[in-house]
């Protein structure tokens, strides 16, 4: 080993604690603008992609930002609902294909998407397993929420209740799984899709219940009227659908006034795009249409302010570890005379002892880089899942 | 072997001035210095090792005036033809006592360190005792210990002078004994002047001729 390393290294492997905390100085600060910088990039990537592959939104008026978290990244809505008919208003222009989108439920920690197939489609994502949801009551998993979950078509997964208190009848319902989504590497992977209706279902918007009409049904019966049977709640509703009760599925209300949270609109092409988002603008509607790439844009430009100032912050901070630093080795030198002048009177050339010092400071530069480069890497591996593990 | 020749050396700061006529050592010669404390024993052996210059005069070892060499030249010269040994041993204490031993051939790239001088290194630690403790720590060696891990890294790169500044004054009288044995057999084994700085003057018996400091200052 060289004789100037070799020097250099046993004093750091020496007084070690002085090394570690020299060391583990240098790595956090270039770790930190690094990580930061990683981190800021991949996720702006991600957000940007998912927005730039999601043409048009639309959905009730209010935050911009809280319709395009929840319709592109299956955040919990907070707007209100938009009635299902602008999915056909839409479609009737001929301008562009209206995907509805439901997102009000979840199954453990995985979000219930009601769409259509056509959201399969338009986001290209594949299927790996089995089949697409055909009717009621089925489901189809991404490919994590089916690793996580444990679950492959044929069996069942129960939507979670909506909540103690809610008397509106959202009662958890048992779902077939009859496909599994492939690797996507999207938040699609993340999402338990079923058709819209399902989700209405869920929603206590449509039901299933043992037919009133029968004798083993009449105890629960309170009043018979020309069109109508009022049933108290000992009549069974169906908290799963299967080929027998399907038929005793229902709706109550019209169709068109059931709630969606979002419309992803897909123009024909661009000018169609501009003719709806006209009449959009223009109307009297509370709704709003929104083009989910200006909207993130605009997001990414705070987290990127944002992320300039601890940049800043870091680079300030930077500076004053480094000098820090630099005044520890020049104290340590201060300290070492006595060996210095050692080294001197035995022979020992200045060019080696200053070529022993330096390298000192070097290993520990280095090291501290290693460190911090190897966290970088870590960080650009796994960052975004560590991410999604703290914040949800 | 050594030849001082009209040398004239002060400290500005201090007023402190050495003046010496003429002193020459022979080979195999065992000199003393001596003189009370502050009188400029060591600042002698300090211009005999070059690690002081003089402001005139001339300080010649086998034929070299060592006052005209450049510093790193000083350097080169002491580590290939000098053998240092300290009163406080000056053991570095993050190596072990077999670097330490080494520590000559890993501070001056003149000394070029391979695996017979790493052998010649054993060699040296067994025979004054230290064969068991050469991985050890210096802090884990007793004071006597430590001073012959001293004379060792002086005596590995086979210097033609050996210097002592006080080099038993931190010992016991067995201890003390031990390591001028070592220091006088070498000396007479390959006809190196051995000089040493010394207050104990049990010791004074055993050198040639003592040189008294107190001559040169002015």
């Amino acid at each position: 080993m060289n004789a100037v390393f070799y020097m250099a290294w046993q004093y750091l492997r020496y007084y070690w604690i002085k090394t570690v905390v020299l060391v583990s100085s240098i790595s956090v600060i270039l770790f930190l603008p690094l990580g930061l910088q990683v981190i800021v990039q991949q996720g702006s990537a991600m957000l940007t992609e998912r927005a730039e592959s999601t043409p048009l939104l639309i959905g009730a008026k209010g935050s911009a930002v809280d319709l395009t978290l929840s319709a592109i990244y299956f955040k919990q809505p907070v707007l209100d609902p938009l009635p299902n008919r602008e999915v056909f208003s839409v479609n009737q222009t001929g301008l562009a294909l209206a995907i509805p989108l439901h997102m009000r439920f979840v199954a453990g920690d995985f979000r219930i998407v009601g769409t259509s197939l056509e959201y399969l489609q338009f986001r290209q994502v594949r299927l790996g397993q089995g089949r697409d949801f055909a009717i009621l009551g089925e489901c189809v998993l991404g490919a994590t929420a089916s690793k996580k979950l444990g679950l492959e078509p044929g069996d069942h997964i129960l939507s979670s209740p909506a909540g103690a208190f809610d008397v509106a009848g959202s009662y958890p319902l048992k779902m077939k799984v009859v496909g599994i989504l492939q690797d996507a590497g999207t938040l699609d992977d993340e999402a338990i899709f079923v058709d819209v209706k399902t989700s209405w279902v869920i929603a206590g918007l449509a039901h299933g219940h043992m037919d009133v009409t029968q004798p083993e049904a009449e105890s629960g019966v309170m009043k018979r009227e020309e069109n109508n049977v009022v049933a108290n709640a000992s009549v069974l509703s169906y908290t799963e659908i299967t080929p027998e009760n399907i038929n005793s599925f229902h709706f109550h209300g019209n169709p068109e006034d059931f709630p969606l949270d979002a419309i992803i609109v897909v123009p024909r092409d661009r000018k169609s795009g501009i003719v709806l988002r006209g009449r959009y603008e223009e109307g009297a509607d509370p709704l709003q249409i929104l083009v989910p790439r200006d909207i993130i844009n605009e997001l990414l430009e705070t987290v990127f302010s944002v992320r300039d100032y601890i940049m800043m912050g870091s680079v300030g901070v930077g500076i004053a570890t480094l000098a820090t630093a630099f005044l520890v080795f020049m104290l340590s030198i201060r300290i070492r005379q006595r060996e210095i002048q050692t080294i001197r009177k035995i022979g020992g050339s200045s060019r080696r002892l200053k070529a022993i010092l330096a390298c000192e400071i070097l290993l520990v530069i280095g090291i501290g880089t290693i460190i911090a480069v190897g966290l970088t890497l870590l960080v650009s591996q796994f960052g975004m899942s560590l991410a999604g593990v703290i914040f949800g | 072997m050594i030849q001082i020749s009209s040398l004239d050396f002060s400290y500005a700061e201090s007023g402190f001035r050495l003046t010496i006529p003429e002193v020459n050592i022979g080979k195999n010669e065992k000199i003393v210095i001596v003189g009370p404390s502050g009188t400029g024993k060591t600042t002698l052996m300090n211009l005999i090792a070059g690690i002081l210059v003089p402001r005139t005069g001339s300080l010649t070892i086998d034929g070299v005036d060592i006052t005209q060499f450049e510093i790193e030249d000083r350097q080169d010269f002491r580590a290939v033809k000098m053998g240092l040994i300290f009163q406080e041993f000056e053991l570095l204490d993050y190596l072990s006592v077999l670097d330490n031993i080494l520590l000559p051939y890993r501070v001056n790239a003149i000394l070029q360190l391979d695996q017979t001088v790493v052998d010649q290194a054993l060699r040296l630690g067994e025979s004054v005792g230290l064969g068991k403790k050469l991985h050890r720590r210096p802090g884990n060696l007793s004071q006597g210990e430590r001073q012959r891990a001293a004379v060792c890294r002086a005596l590995l790169t086979q210097p033609a002078i050996l210097l002592g500044d006080e080099p038993t004054g931190n010992l016991d009288p067995r201890n003390r004994d031990q390591v001028m044995d070592i220091l006088f057999d070498y000396s007479q084994k390959v006809s190196a002047p051995l000089i040493i700085i010394t207050h104990d003057q049990q010791l004074l018996s055993r050198f040639d001729r003592k040189i008294d400091v107190t001559e040169f200052v002015t």
